[in-house]
């Protein structure tokens, strides 16, 4: 091997090292910005409780997040409900009940939706769960809207529930809907239904009212009742 | 062979001194040097040597320094796409009157008759809700909710008519929980909003639900 060539073995090497470098760097990169529940996050999250909470609480808050952590669920819901609890001054007990509520509906929650279910799915999931709606049917929801992100249609759902309106048939036209529809149109619905449910109209004529194509103006699809008895929507602040 | 080498197999006394053996001699003695000239002479072509075996020119064209340099730019573009779309609750609430880029915009959709909201997305999916309480005589209003830590300061209303209350929050897709707090002690849900089903911690908190793109 000449002179010349080793040096540019030896150039290579020192580039190979750079490639190597920015590869380390761009996984370690990752790994710090990746945004679901990693331990550093956990910590992170649980030293937000510090000024809110009492160390004791703090400290059980914590046992209770090592169990989602470990059964692979978010730890942010229940951040957030210490954090309810902190700010409307319950006692410690009956927040530490909450939490503890909070984790097992997200159990059946994942159990329901999937193991591929993201935070915001199934903090709507337990909404829906605590609506009323069952289990099943949020499975039933999943395997009809395979690849839809489920936040709304889920939240659509709790909401009409909440409202009074039958399980099955809102989950029914929760599915219709959101099958040939956006998230901005879907929510539109609900708010339909919830105007049309609040204005005494029978929740199965609300939800199986025909619905038009998103973005039409006339008929039944946005107020569950003729445009004439719509309800007038407020100026714009 | 015979009688040409010795007992230890090495050449026989009887050979006179050659030249080798004369220079290995010279080369044994004491020869002046003058050591700082000689440092300064070596450490001169060691740098002009550098300089001619890596000129930064012949460096930028070599591809191994180039996959260097992209993996590093493709590293802080990466750490700043995550970082954009790590999920963040609420950022910086708007005033009504609206520094920022959302809070110039007008409402696409209003929701309720009341309050809640007014949305418009931005290119990173951020959208403006406005939170609206009217018809409620307090010295201050807030809202706090799961996009503020429950937090009852961080996010105050401003007063822009005689009962109307108004604060606009940028929020990303997801569904929210809140309530609105008079005073510093009193809670109480949108009176127009959705509710939640759960009862926690006392009367159950109001929903808003922001959606995200085509929801696919």
């Amino acid at each position: 091997m000449t002179t010349h060539s080793r040096r540019g073995v030896a150039r290579q090497g020192t580039g190979n090292r750079h490639l190597w470098l920015a590869l380390t760097v761009i996984l370690a990169g990752a790994l710090a910005a990746t945004p679901q529940g990693t331990d550093a996050q956990q910590t992170a999250s649980l030293t937000g409780l510090d000024r809110r909470v009492s160390h004791a609480l703090r400290e059980r808050i914590g046992l209770v997040a090592d169990s989602a952590v470990a059964a692979g669920l978010p730890v942010g819901p229940l951040i957030d409900k210490t954090l309810e609890g902190a700010s409307k001054h319950a006692d410690d007990q009956r927040i530490l009940v909450a939490v503890h509520a909070m984790l097992v509906d997200l159990r059946v929650a994942r159990r329901a939706l999937g193991a591929s279910a993201s935070e915001e799915e199934l903090t709507a999931g337990v909404a829906a769960l605590r609506a009323g709606v069952s289990p099943a049917a949020l499975t039933g929801l999943r395997r009809s809207l395979p690849r839809r992100m489920l936040t709304v249609p889920l939240s659509v759902l709790a909401a009409l529930v909440t409202d009074g309106a039958p399980t099955a048939l809102a989950t029914t036209a929760v599915i219709n809907n959101a099958s040939r529809a956006g998230d901005s149109d879907l929510l539109e619905f609900g708010r339909t239904v919830a105007h049309a449910l609040a204005g005494g109209v029978p929740a199965q004529t609300a939800l199986t009212t025909p619905s038009l194509p998103a973005g039409t103006e006339t008929g039944l699809q946005n107020t569950g009742r003729p445009p004439s008895q719509a309800p007038a929507k407020p100026p714009k602040p | 062979m015979d009688g040409q080498l010795d007992g230890r197999g090495g050449p026989r006394d009887s050979v006179p001194p050659d030249p080798v053996n004369r220079a290995i001699e010279l080369l044994r003695l004491d020869v002046p040097v003058d050591e700082r000239a000689f440092d300064a002479r070596v450490l001169d072509a060691v740098r002009r040597d550098a300089r001619n075996r890596t000129p930064w020119r012949r460096r930028l064209r070599q591809p191994a320094v180039w996959g260097g340099v992209m993996a590093i730019a493709a590293s802080i573009a990466l750490l700043v796409v995550t970082q954009i779309n790590s999920r963040g609750p609420a950022t910086t609430p708007t005033s009504h009157a609206g520094a920022g880029r959302l809070a110039n915009t007008e409402p696409l959709i209003t929701t309720s008759a009341v309050s809640t909201v007014a949305m418009r997305s931005d290119a990173r999916g951020v959208q403006l809700v406005r939170f609206r309480l009217a018809g409620v005589r307090a010295r201050s209003i807030t809202v706090a909710g799961t996009f503020n830590g429950w937090n009852v300061s961080a996010t105050p209303l401003q007063r822009v008519g005689a009962t109307t209350w108004v604060v606009d929050v940028p929020l990303r897709a997801g569904r929210y929980s809140y309530q609105f707090v008079l005073d510093h002690r009193k809670w109480i849900p949108d009176p127009h909003a959705p509710r939640d089903a759960g009862d926690d911690f006392g009367p159950s908190n109001s929903v808003v639900t922001v959606a995200g793109g085509n929801g696919s």
